[in-house]
């Protein structure tokens, strides 16, 4: 069995608790081989990677976590109001999952809480890139876009990383769909045949524009999401997603099996 | 009554708590004491919510000798709760702080013949002008200064090393490796594994040194505490135990690492079978991967 994976497996292989990264190593290394597309770590970086360096930040400028916290919510007012609110309940579950232990001792006051949170995240933003390439699984699919730029820890502690300009007019993920017209229409129909939520119709517009023209901008090249696993899977592997929920329509829309890694 | 505030401001063993800069908060109304309780530990105290004038007590026996008391709680008989503890905690400990909570003159008038330090409302205002005389009050104690706090009092306290340096944590911890490395590899192995929790106190005073030594002592010190927290109650395995006692050597003898030293540490403790994460994380990463 071969295994393709979307970034969802590599979040649990690299950035979960300790339990579900080693969980997922051993389902990976079951695989006779297990290979990821680029796009996973670009993903992995503009979504995930980026938020923790943001809470990092915000954590070691504060130097509370109330008052980290009181940034996030000024988030809420941006467009990043969606990754404000999960920011925010993350953090609301995560403390009553510590309050709720008895095993913890003593309740930490809100600079420890503050601290021992950032030096988890500052840990997993510096170590991500080692802990990728100790990953069982080859990329492919090379993106020119999705090469890390030295992530720098400045004087004053806040952590930064040089943001990668998007190729537009040379994308390779866009070359890469060049030749498959028929499988961007079959997305396409089965997409249309789902409800109709801000994420579907998106992924449309991307797919309608890839489509006419075989050019991305960095909107629709993460607006796709989903489909660029499924497009470029190769037929033998199977996509492994802690989403199978979506990923299977799209999947099985193409003659591809998408599966969860703990089945 | 015996005088109970005996000078220990932590408590290693059965009752692993730092009462450091610990606050207990008498309030019987659930709201103004949740609201109280955040804007408290905003400021960097721990609050402590005993349910009544004796668990105030208990507190106090525990080394906690800082309390804000509401005196006005309701109808009946426990209007005076708030009086009855300052009267108690007064007579076991004359050094105990009582900041009371009340706008009635008749109270304050016999408040005050209790001993109490301090009267406010729960106005914005009040909850300053008490964080800062609570500062002054903690700054006090820690350099262990009667009557007026001032660089020349400090200057003449001879305890003003309280924050104990690495070595002195460092060397208080290992006197404790002894007890669990006879557990270790033994039938016990749960039992050992609950007997860790007694390194958490040191732990914790480590952490507060992060900023003499950087973010790589904070990296590597928050990852050798948090497995120690994760593993309380697990089986220990010799390996297990000298892979941690190795990597705290390693910390202790170069506690100024580079940030790749210290993640590399912390993995490593991961490898060995350790979680290293702060308590949470796993419900965090989860909903955090959905951020866009």
């Amino acid at each position: 069995m071969r295994a393709f994976l979307d970034t969802t497996i590599l979040a649990d292989a690299i950035l979960k608790d300790r339990a579900t990264r080693h969980r997922t190593i051993t389902v990976l290394k079951a695989f006779k081989r297990v290979e990821f597309p680029a796009f996973a770590l670009k993903e992995l970086r503009c979504g995930p990677l980026a938020t923790y360096r943001l809470l990092h930040n915000y954590l070691a400028e504060e130097r509370s976590f109330l008052r980290a916290l009181s940034r996030v919510h000024a988030l809420s007012r941006t467009p990043r109001r969606n990754s404000a609110s999960t920011i925010i309940e993350a953090w609301q579950r995560a403390e009553e999952d510590l309050f709720a232990d008895p095993r913890r001792g003593a309740r930490p006051n809100d600079q420890e809480r503050a601290d021992e949170l950032r030096f988890h995240l500052q840990r997993l933003v510096l170590s991500a890139d080692r802990r990728l390439e100790q990953l069982p699984g080859t990329p492919t699919f090379p993106l020119r876009c999705s090469v890390p730029s030295e992530i720098r820890v400045l004087p004053n502690g806040l952590l930064a990383q040089a943001a990668k300009p998007c190729n537009h007019g040379s994308c390779e993920l866009a070359e890469y769909f060049r030749d498959m017209d028929v499988e961007l229409e079959l997305l396409i129909r089965a997409i249309e045949s789902q409800p109709d939520i801000p994420e579907h119709t998106k992924r449309l517009k991307a797919l309608h524009r890839l489509k006419a023209d075989h050019r991305l901008d960095d909107p629709n090249c993460r607006a796709l999401g989903d489909a660029v696993f499924v497009l470029l899977a190769p037929p033998n592997f199977v996509i492994l997603t802690t989403n199978v929920k979506h990923h299977a329509i799209l999947a099985e829309a193409l003659g591809k099996v998408a599966r969860a890694p703990y089945d | 009554m015996p005088m109970l505030c005996d000078d220990r401001s932590t408590v290693i063993g059965a009752n692993i708590v730092d009462y450091t800069r610990d606050l207990a908060l008498l309030e019987d109304s659930p709201t103004q004491r949740d609201s109280l309780r955040v804007r408290l530990e905003a400021d960097g105290f721990n609050v402590l919510t005993p349910s009544g004038h004796s668990e105030c007590l208990g507190f106090l026996h525990y080394g906690c000798k800082t309390f804000l008391l509401d005196i006005d709680m309701g109808g009946g008989k426990r209007r005076i709760e708030g009086l009855a503890a300052l009267e108690d905690i007064k007579k076991a400990c004359p050094d105990a702080f009582c900041a009371m909570v009340t706008g009635n003159p008749q109270f304050r008038e016999k408040a005050r013949k209790f001993g109490a330090d301090m009267f406010i409302s729960k106005s914005e205002k009040d909850l300053d002008t008490l964080v800062e005389k609570l500062n002054v009050v903690y700054l006090g104690r820690r350099f262990d200064v009667k009557g007026p706090l001032t660089l020349a009092a400090i200057g003449r306290s001879a305890r003003h090393e309280v924050i104990p340096s690495l070595g002195e944590v460092a060397d208080e911890l290992r006197a404790l490796f002894p007890y669990i490395r006879s557990h270790v590899d033994s039938q016990q192995y749960r039992e050992a594994g609950l007997e860790l929790i007694i390194l958490e106190p040191g732990l914790r005073q480590l952490t507060q040194l992060t900023r003499s030594f950087g973010d790589g002592f904070g990296v590597a010190i928050h990852a050798l505490r948090n497995a120690i927290r994760n593993h309380a109650g697990g089986e220990l395995r010799s390996e297990l135990w000298e892979g941690w006692t190795s990597a705290f050597e390693k910390v202790m003898n170069s506690p100024r690492l580079d940030s790749s030293m210290s993640s590399q540490l912390a993995d490593d403790l991961d490898d060995l079978g350790f979680a290293t994460e702060p308590p949470g994380w796993n419900i965090m990463s989860d909903l955090l991967m959905d951020t866009p």
